[in-house]
Order: structure tokens, then sequence, then C-alpha cells
């Protein structure tokens, strides 16, 4: 569990300092993007959206609206406004990436889908808190609460998987939890067309690596994400 | 490819061959309430910095009843011992057990196997002239390695434990000047109280010093105070241990910098005051 947030450098240090070093990776760049309006996310999609270096954009609808008060990604018309306004302002492939705290992801899938999205990622981590286990009662966490990741969803992002994969014809890339190759040809069964792998590459900084070669996916993953995006 | 943000690679950093390796146990001892395990780690460098820390995980048994530990832990080495020719290093680490990680680190036996990540992060940079080693209880491990390279130049350890359990931490050193909270070994002072008295005698020294947050704040403070340099080792849990996962950071005059990359070493002047965690 963790309550880190997406700290960063911000935009214009991203572009100036991190994106030159990064496109010198022999993989296409998926860059992820979130802000707290509208405004702030056509901002950053098109800003990184229109580099050479960026072959998609991943747009992280799990945050708060503040203008809103309404979880993006929670609901569907939420969702929907938020992926018009950045398929505007964004000529590449965009993937939107869903948050599970929702009570029906698929639904804001299908809003995604219709509102302009390329293709879709989830699950996010799962919201959950943790009590000081020192005894005093309070938050153990920075934030109060935080998001859950690793082995413990896994099982939830599956049906979350299959549920949107079902629901939408955009290609899904599942993940939450997967550390092994078995994990990751359940998603792949589940409907999933990708697979990530983020916590266990934490434990085992190979672990996408060896859970590839083990499935026999021959190509790099960024090139398989890219293929089926733009599918 | 290496794209991680410490791009500088210097004297104080020692580069780990990507990805996690297993490594053998070769013993494991008691030192009073401490344990001391020691691996061997023949596909890592020989010669990681004092300072530098590596990311652990036992082989079986990493996952209790409630699936924790997941994540390997953080450890700065205590003790590295060339194996030979390419060979590779044994490596001590100092084991406080204070949750499921460390209590099942703790239990590892002889021949079990230990995933190794690492060396990571800067080690202290090596001293020239008079050197003060400041150590508070589990902060002594790399305060040890440090000791051991300066041995010739006879440097200063001055180390501070919570009871005599604790300070038997101190039969590690060949030389060392003990002080405990309770008075039971050695003086009944503040590690930092013999620090001052240090400082009051000569002022012209390095202090290189590893301990819990509040040592090493007053550390950090009295060095400020008598414009003495000094290189803080902070402690902090860390997810990967890598520079993805920004679990880590401390606030510096720099801004925010993570203890995995940029320190754990760092220079005591750049931090702000309070910054240790």
């Amino acid at each position: 569990m963790n309550s880190i947030g997406l700290p960063n450098k911000g935009l214009e240090r991203f572009i100036d300092d991190d994106l030159p070093r990064l496109a010198g990776l022999p993989v296409p760049l998926v860059v992820s993007v979130m802000g707290f309006t509208r405004d702030e996310l056509a901002l950053l999609a098109a800003r990184v959206g229109e580099r050479d270096e960026v072959a998609l954009v991943e747009l992280n609808i799990s945050c708060p609206n503040v203008e809103t008060g309404l979880v993006m990604g929670a609901d569907p018309t939420e969702a929907a406004r938020a992926v018009e306004r950045v398929r505007a302002a964004c000529a590449k492939p965009l993937i939107v990436k869903l948050t599970p705290n929702a009570s029906d992801p698929a639904a804001v899938a299908v809003a995604a889908e219709q509102a302009g999205a390329d293709a879709l990622a989830l699950v996010n981590t799962l919201r959950g808190t943790a009590i000081d286990p020192r005894g005093t009662g309070g938050a153990w966490l920075g934030g109060g609460a935080g998001g859950l990741s690793g082995p413990a969803v896994r099982s939830v992002a599956l049906a979350q998987v299959q549920a949107v994969a079902a629901a939408s014809r955009l290609p899904v890339i599942g993940m939450g939890g997967i550390s092994e190759p078995a994990h990751a040809l359940d998603f792949l069964a589940a409907g999933a067309r990708c697979v990530a792998v983020g916590t266990a590459s934490f434990r085992d900084p190979a672990a996408a690596a060896r859970i590839a070669e083990a499935i026999g996916a021959a190509r790099p993953a960024g090139e398989r994400i890219e293929a089926a995006a733009t599918r | 490819m290496n794209v991680s943000e410490g791009a500088r690679v210097d004297e104080e950093r020692t580069l780990a061959p990507f990805g996690r390796r297993l490594a053998r146990v070769a013993r494991s001892e008691s030192v009073g309430a401490y344990r001391v395990v020691t691996v061997e780690d023949t596909r890592g460098p020989a010669d990681p910095r004092p300072g530098q820390f590596y990311m652990l995980a036992a082989e079986r048994g990493w996952g209790g009843d409630d699936g924790r530990p997941y994540l390997p832990r953080a450890l700065s080495f205590c003790r590295a011992a060339p194996l030979g020719r390419d060979r590779g290093a044994s490596l001590s680490f100092l084991l406080d057990e204070v949750g499921p990680g460390t209590r099942r680190l703790a239990a590892l036996e002889a021949d079990e196997g230990v995933w190794l990540t690492g060396p990571l992060g800067v080690g202290f940079r090596r001293p020239s002239g008079r050197a003060l080693l400041v150590g508070g209880g589990i902060g002594v491990a790399p305060i040890l390695c440090l000791h051991d390279e300066l041995h010739v130049g006879g440097a200063r350890a001055l180390l501070g434990f919570r009871s005599a359990e604790h300070a038997q931490a101190a039969r590690l050193f060949s030389y060392a000047t003990v002080a405990t909270d309770d008075g039971s070994v050695g003086r009944h002072a503040l590690v930092t109280e013999l620090l001052r008295e240090q400082l009051d005698d000569d002022a012209s020294a390095t202090v290189y010093a590893c301990g819990p947050p509040v040592m090493l704040e007053a550390v950090r403070a009295l060095c400020g105070e008598r414009r003495v340099p000094a290189q803080l080792a902070l402690e902090s849990g860390m997810a990967c241990g890598f520079g993805a996962c920004f679990g880590c950071v401390v606030a510096t005059r720099h801004g925010y910098l993570r203890l995995c990359v940029d320190g754990p070493v760092l220079d005591a002047a750049i931090l702000e005051v309070g910054a240790g965690h």
C-alpha cells in the first residue's frame, strides 16, 4: 500500500530533462498524464503528445476533478468529458487508465471508448488504509489513506479486466498483482491484449522481462502495446 | 541501459548489476540484541562503498500469514570482504528485528538463499584528515565498514546504544567509545555528548554518522554550529531501492532528494532542519 501520489518534476522539466534520456531507450514511450482539472489534462496531453519521442499518451483519470468534486474515473459522464477534452488536444493514440474504485468500471470504459479513447488500461490501485501498528489508533500512511497493489488485488483486477474486455471493443492492457507468467496468462485469457507488471518490478527489477520471456512474448512489450493501440 | 536519475558515477558509488540474484547464507550469529547475517554474493561487485545498501528478501518464507513481507528490505552492509578474483564479496548485514521482514531475515540459517539487489545508492566519501565516526543503535552498521577501512588511520568511533544488550554490537569494532542511554555500559550519556566533547577538544575533523533521526538531527545541528563538515547516512523504508517509487524522499536545500539514488549518505549542510524523518 502506498500514499506517495505522483511526484514529478513538472511538465517543463520532464520535457527538458527526462524525455531526451528516455528517448534513448529501445522501446516506444508511453507518457502517463494526470491533472486536477480538464484544462490541466488537456494541456499536459497536448504538450507531451506533440513530441516525436512520445508514441502513446496515457490519461490517468483516477484523480478527483477539483471543479466538480467527482473522481473522473468513477463516473461515466465525468470520464467521457475528460476524454473528449483530451482527445481534441492530442493526436497520439490515447490509453485511458481506469480506476477500480468505481461501481461500474465497464460503464466508464464504454464511456471512454465513445469519447475517443484508443485503448484501456486497468487496474489502478484499490483504495485502502492502515492503522498505525504502534497502537496510536491513527493513520499509518502519510496521506491518511492510500492505494493497494501487489498480489492482494489480482483477483479483483482480473474480474474487472474481464468485465471491461467484454463491454468494450478497445484493446485492454491488464494489470494488478501480476508477478508470475501464469498470472499474465490469466489476464490474457480474461480478455486483455497486453499485460503490465508494476509492484513485482520493485521486488525483482527484471520481473517483466522474465514473464515476457516465459510466456513467449517474442516482441518487446512496448511494441505490442503500440500495435494493439493502433489496430 | 542505465536510466537511473543518479547518473553521476563516482568514487562513492559502486554500480549494481541489473536485476536480483540469489546468494547463499554463509552464517548467522547473535551479537547481543542483534543478528549478523553473512551472505556470499558471488555475482555482485567485490567493492561496495561503505554506506551503500542492498535490497534483501529471503528465498523461502518471504510472505508470512498475512502476506507480509512482500517487497525486499533495504539494509546497509556492515562488512564486505572480497571473495577472490571476480568472485564477488562476502557481505555482512546487522539486523534488528523490528517487523516481519527483519524478523524473517534474522531467522535465516546457513545455506538458505537470499535475493539481493545492489549495491545501491551513494556511500561515504573516502575521508582524508581526522575522521570522527558516530553510530547509534542499528545505525552502527555502515559505520563499522567505514571504521574497518580507516583502521590504519585510527579513526575514532563513538557509539551509542539503548542498553547493555544492544551495546554488545560494539564488540564488532576494533576500538570504540561507547555510551548507553541507561548507563549500563560505557558512559551514561547520549553519543552526541561524546561528539560534542571531541569537537571541543579539536574541531578540525569530518564527522560520519548514522543512527536514529533524533541523533542525526542533533549531529547535524552540532556540526552546523561548529562549522564541521558532516556526512550523514539517513534511513528510510524503501519499496524499490532504485529510484522508481519516490518513497524515501527527504527535503534538502536542493529540493526533495531520493535517499536510494541521491543518498543514503548526504552532506549535513544540504539538509533542511529536521529533515531526517
